[in-house]
């Protein structure tokens, strides 16, 4: 087996809803998107990057010494200043806190030790018809690393679902497909200009990426994330549902925005564009469904 | 048949709803008419044998108990009250003038309240049996024998004795299956087993003649206990105007002129007859405690059945039915010393069995399975509380309908237990029983406990700490927490070389004590099963008629009585923490560690040494270096608790829950090198892991906890784990659960109970992040773990019961 690293944020056991049964799901670092409504932004960058979450801090100071880097230093008021543009993410600071307020986001595993994980819940996907999901960011932004851990848990038996917003190049995705039992497939907006906006790239790549895999014949989930002002309206769900029905695509899963992400962004000093946005009410989200279902004669399930 | 998660579910009666609100709104009354006539009784029959002295005591006081109808339709109260709690003199009645003079004890159902005449009657009995009840007796003879006061030890908070509880505490008689065949037939076996004895008098036959009677005394004393419930209703059926219930008091006193003497018909008459049978039990014990009511459901499915085929009743009136037994349960409750009410939060532990196999090994559930979970949806009661005994043989939908149950209830209701492993285990533990006994007749006694019905007679011993003997090899044999020296002199740590030095000192500490422990308890019940025969409950035990033994001297061929484990996953943490500290890494010596634990982590330095003792290898992650510690520990345990053999002379199974006692337990133990500051709770269930110390998600748990004990050889383990109501948001992620449930038990796991994590938690997790530092929020393409979100946030979810909507 060749060992090759690469950067992972999480690996959470027990994932629910990333796939059939009980995952074990994979979140890699890195992605070639910029989704305004994005709940993973330390998944963004494929650096390894800290988190400081002010509210835990207990302001001990214990972090100021321990920085090799002069990155933190205390002001008169008593309370901890962290520049970030100093922070090298080498994690002294993580391992003197007391009340966990500093997080390390990204670590270099290898193909190995993710697979070595991932196949002690063997018998957790046996019975529950589950596997492994391979999420991220964007796990293509990994492509050869993802590609070596699909191939390895190919191996063991396991299935393997990929995560993906479809942005990557043919010929990387369609390395990684081989290994692939089920693809989820994001499909954010279909209007070019618009998924230009939502998400700082076009989807035509993505949509081409889309055609050539269907054409493979591999299994693909489409899922569409539901961001209240940005694609729900009459005319995108239209379009949508246009494109799935000339696809011949008959399921999708909706995924209704949550603003549970808010903390990382603050925690990484990031701006949060969609601070002010509402979350849905079923019935609302349930009258999107009624459309996709009614008028495309899709298959739907809300996420 | 099964239903859509969003429809509209049938609620609660008006009438069961007033019923339930009735009995939570009721003080808990403590109630002396049981005393009164004890001690009345024990006058006119001093000289008599103990047998002779039970039963005319119980005769007389189901003759004069007071007895009333309310608007349930099963008839039935453990004492005069709406919700009663007697006190068992004769077992254990000194701590009771506490009560009296205002120290303020209570159960589950609330505080105690005492009136004039309880106090007088409480008054007259401690000055009576102070000296002689069970547990004062069994102090005397412990002294005399080792010189130790047991005072003392028990206040280290190294055991929490069970010799203070009625012995047969964790027993199930199979009631529902004694209503089938109904009690004249023990009569009739009594009868012919009187025949069979040798005509010849020896202090053997006589001894076993006089408890046959004894048997046939109190059987026909529940038969005419029954009788007067008849004749009451009549009466009310007379001067009843609404027509409706002047039919249905005519019809309670048809049921009760025949039950549960005849077998039942019907099953109305069956589950009423069951009620009476349980309760009669009950109240020969005093207390409901770990009192099994067992597989209700297999006896009375026939009858169901047959009276539904019949047209006789309906789903909806059964479903009243069992709601109408589940509020007679409700109110009979424990009169729980200081000690119990803390360690055991006065918890009754009553409960039913579902599931499991038929003696063939076919799938045992029953329609009647589904109605109890559906009467539970809409009760919701935590006494009696209902246990699935999984097997893979079990329809989906019922499962399904248990998920339904966690989610709605918010009772941790029910419980799983593995029923393979449950047979292995009776396999293992008593040689000669049948694979058909195994299978068909295990259930559940009180928290963890199974137990073969009415072959079997498995009670509790106490609960032994064993984090506690790590406290005392600590402080060579010295208590820190009483300061007093019970242990023994295993030397000053700091000058132990090793880890296995340290591993030598500690077991010699378990060895010692745990002995002593052992002793004194054995002595205790013993001292029971001597002078207090259960002659009621022994005689619905055919086997106690067959040996004419009575079942506390361990009258069924088979038994078992062990000791409780708690702590052990403190211990395992505690001791990875000083391997990897102090001898492994030698990152700091066992004196720093020794100051930092005396100083409960406060301090600099000794803040810094706990942050090191928390990121030592916890247990709950699949982690060998500790797992393989706690599995040590366990077995070291087992093979200690079961060199002596039990009070009836029994080979010993030892038992691993906790009910409450971690709290107990954990109030008399300071800082230990888990990370654990002083006073805390110790670790829940048995394999549960330390709060905020499982990170790795469920599975990793599981398998930790599956791995650390031998399920067969233990009577009991028991994980808990919680999520949130998001993961049972449909019938997808109820199967996801079903899976882990049956995956755990695939690794060889026995028992687990999820609870639903409730607003009160996440707002404990706000105030706590530290304790729940593994709460993840599972929600699609995400990941985080609870105490890391915002305020703002954490308070949305808390508001939220489906993650990504509002609600």
């Amino acid at each position: 087996m060749k060992i090759m690293d690469g950067t992972i944020f999480d690996i959470q056991s027990f994932s629910l809803n990333d796939g059939p049964g009980i995952r074990t799901t994979v979140f890699l670092k890195g992605c070639s998107l910029n989704c305004l409504w994005c709940s993973n932004p330390e998944s963004q960058s494929m650096k390894e990057e800290l988190l400081y979450y002010r509210e835990r801090c207990v302001s001990c100071c214990s972090c100021v010494e321990a920085c090799p880097n002069g990155a933190i230093r205390v002001n008169k008021n008593g309370t901890v200043v962290f520049d970030r543009t100093v922070c090298k993410a080498c994690g002294a600071c993580v391992h003197i806190c007391p009340s966990e307020a500093r997080v390390i986001s990204g670590s270099l595993k290898s193909v190995e030790e993710i697979v070595q994980t991932a196949v002690r819940d063997n018998l957790f996907y046996r019975n529950s018809g589950g596997g492994v999901t391979l999420s991220g960011g964007e796990p293509l932004s990994q492509a050869e690393f993802v590609r070596e851990i699909a191939k390895e848990l190919k191996k063991h038996g396991i299935h393997c679902v990929l995560d993906t917003s479809g942005n990557a190049p043919w010929k990387k995705l369609e390395s990684v497909l081989h290994f692939i039992d089920l693809i989820y497939w994001d499909i954010k907006c279909i209007n070019g200009e618009k998924h230009g906006k939502l998400t700082g790239v076009t989807n035509d790549l993505i949509i081409e990426n889309l055609e050539k895999t269907l054409r493979l014949g591999k299994k693909i989930l489409v899922r569409f994330p539901l961001i209240p002002g940005c694609n729900d309206s009459r005319s995108d769900i239209e379009e949508t549902g246009n494109f799935l029905r000339e696809l011949g695509i008959g399921h999708i899963d909706v995924l209704p925005y949550h603003n549970l992400g808010v903390s990382k962004y603050k925690a990484l000093d990031k701006a949060y564009h969609l601070g002010a946005t509402k979350i849905y009410k079923r019935e609302e989200v349930e009258e999107i469904s009624k459309i996709l279902k009614t008028e495309y004669g899709l298959s739907v399930s809300i996420v | 048949m099964s239903k859509k998660p969003m429809s509209k579910k049938p609620e609660l009666s008006s009438r069961m709803r007033r019923i339930k609100e009735e009995i939570l709104d009721s003080p808990v009354y403590v109630d002396t008419e049981r005393v009164r006539v004890l001690l009345d009784s024990y006058k006119e029959t001093d000289g008599l044998s103990p047998a002779q002295r039970r039963a005319a005591y119980f005769e007389r006081y189901l003759a004069e108990k007071t007895i009333s109808i309310d608007d349930n339709p099963i008839v039935g109260d453990f004492g005069k009250y709406k919700v009663s709690a007697m006190p068992w003199i004769e077992i254990s009645c000194r701590w009771m003038t506490k009560n009296l003079e205002g120290h303020r004890l209570h159960n589950t159902m609330g505080e105690y309240v005492l009136d004039d005449n309880a106090r007088r009657n409480i008054r007259e009995a401690v000055e009576v049996w102070g000296d002689r009840c069970a547990y004062s007796r069994a102090r005397t003879l412990f002294e005399e024998a080792t010189g130790l006061d047991w005072a003392t030890l028990g206040k280290t908070g190294m055991y929490i004795d069970g010799c203070g509880l009625p012995l047969p505490s964790v027993i199930c008689t199979e009631p529902a299956q004694m209503a089938v065949k109904g009690l004249r037939s023990q009569l009739e076996k009594i009868e012919a087993k009187e025949k069979t004895l040798p005509p010849i008098g020896t202090v053997e036959t006589i001894k076993q003649r006089e408890l046959l009677r004894a048997m046939r005394v109190s059987l026909n004393a529940v038969i005419n206990w029954s009788h007067r419930y008849a004749a009451l209703a009549r009466d009310m059926a007379r001067s009843e105007k609404n027509i409706s219930r002047k039919k249905e008091l005519s019809r309670i006193a048809e049921i009760l002129e025949r039950v549960p003497e005849h077998p039942a018909r019907s099953f109305h008459e069956g589950i009423q007859s069951t009620l009476l049978i349980y309760m009669a039990s009950v109240i020969e014990m005093s207390c409901p405690a770990g009192l099994a009511i067992g597989n209700i459901s297999r006896p009375l499915n026939p009858l169901y059945r047959k009276d539904r085929d019949e047209g006789k009743i309906t789903e909806d009136e059964a479903i009243e039915l069992i709601q109408g037994f589940f509020a007679k349960v409700m109110g009979a409750t424990i009169y729980a010393s200081n000690v119990w009410s803390t360690a055991g939060q006065g918890f009754n532990a009553c409960r039913i069995s579902m599931g499991g196999y038929t003696a063939k090994g076919d799938d045992g559930t029953t329609e009647l399975d589904y109605l109890l979970v559906e009467a539970q949806r809409q009760m919701k009661v935590i006494e009696p509380g209902l246990a699935c005994f999984y097997t893979d043989k079990m329809p989906e939908e019922f499962l399904l309908k248990c998920m339904e149950l966690l989610r709605d209830s918010g009772l941790g209701q029910p419980q799983f237990h593995n029923t393979d492993k449950t047979i292995e285990r009776w396999l293992y533990n008593c040689p000669g029983v049948s694979l058909e006994d195994a299978r068909e007749r295990t259930v559940l006694g009180s928290c963890v406990v199974s137990v073969l019905g009415n072959l079997t007679n498995p009670p509790w011993e106490g609960a032994f700490n064993v984090a506690k003997m790590l406290e005392l090899a600590m402080n060579n044999g010295v208590d820190p927490f009483t300061r007093n020296k019970v242990g023994l002199e295993t030397g000053d740590p700091e000058t132990f070389a090793s880890y296995r030095e340290l591993h030598e000192a500690v077991r010699k500490q378990l060895a010692y004590l745990l002995e002593q422990c052992r002793f004194f308890d054995s002595t205790g019940f013993a001292l029971q099963a001597e002078s207090l025969p259960l002659t009621f409950t022994s005689a619905v035990i055919d086997q106690c008629i067959e040996t004419a033994t009575d079942l506390s001297e361990g009258g069924q061929p088979y038994g078992e009585m062990g000791t409780i484990i708690i702590g052990n996953i403190d211990l395992a943490n505690s001791l990875a923490a000083i391997k990897k500290l102090v001898y492994d890494d030698k990152a700091i010596s066992m004196r720093q560690l020794k100051e930092a634990l005396e100083a409960d982590f406060e301090g600099g330095e000794h803040a810094y040494i706990q942050n090191l003792c928390l990121r030592a290898p916890k247990y709950g992650n699949d982690d060998r270096y500790v797992d393989d510690i706690a599995r040590e520990w366990f077995d070291i345990f087992y093979e200690e608790a079961t060199k002596q053999p039990d009070c009836m002379g029994k080979p010993s199974v030892p038992e691993a829950y906790s009910h409450s006692l971690h709290w107990h337990t954990g109030a008399r133990t300071m800082a230990l090198p888990s990370g654990r500051k002083s006073g805390l709770a110790l670790c829940d269930g048995s394999v549960s892991a330390q709060a905020g110390t499982d990170v790795l998600g469920p599975t990793a748990l599981a398998r930790s906890a599956a791995r650390v004990l031998d399920t067969v050889k233990y009577s009991s383990n028991h994980l808990n784990m919680k999520f949130h109501p998001a993961v049972f948001k449909d019938d997808d992620g109820m199967r996801k659960v079903i899976a882990l449930v049956k995956s755990y038990f695939d690794l060889g796991g026995y028992h687990i109970q999820f609870n639903c994590i409730s607003n009160e938690t996440l707002v404990d997790a706000q105030r706590y992040p530290e304790r729940y530092k593994n709460l993840t929020v599972r929600v699609a393409g995400f990941s985080a773990y609870f105490v890391r979100l915002d305020k703002g946030i954490q308070d949305e979810i808390i508001r939220r019961t489906m993650l990504n909507f509002q609600n």
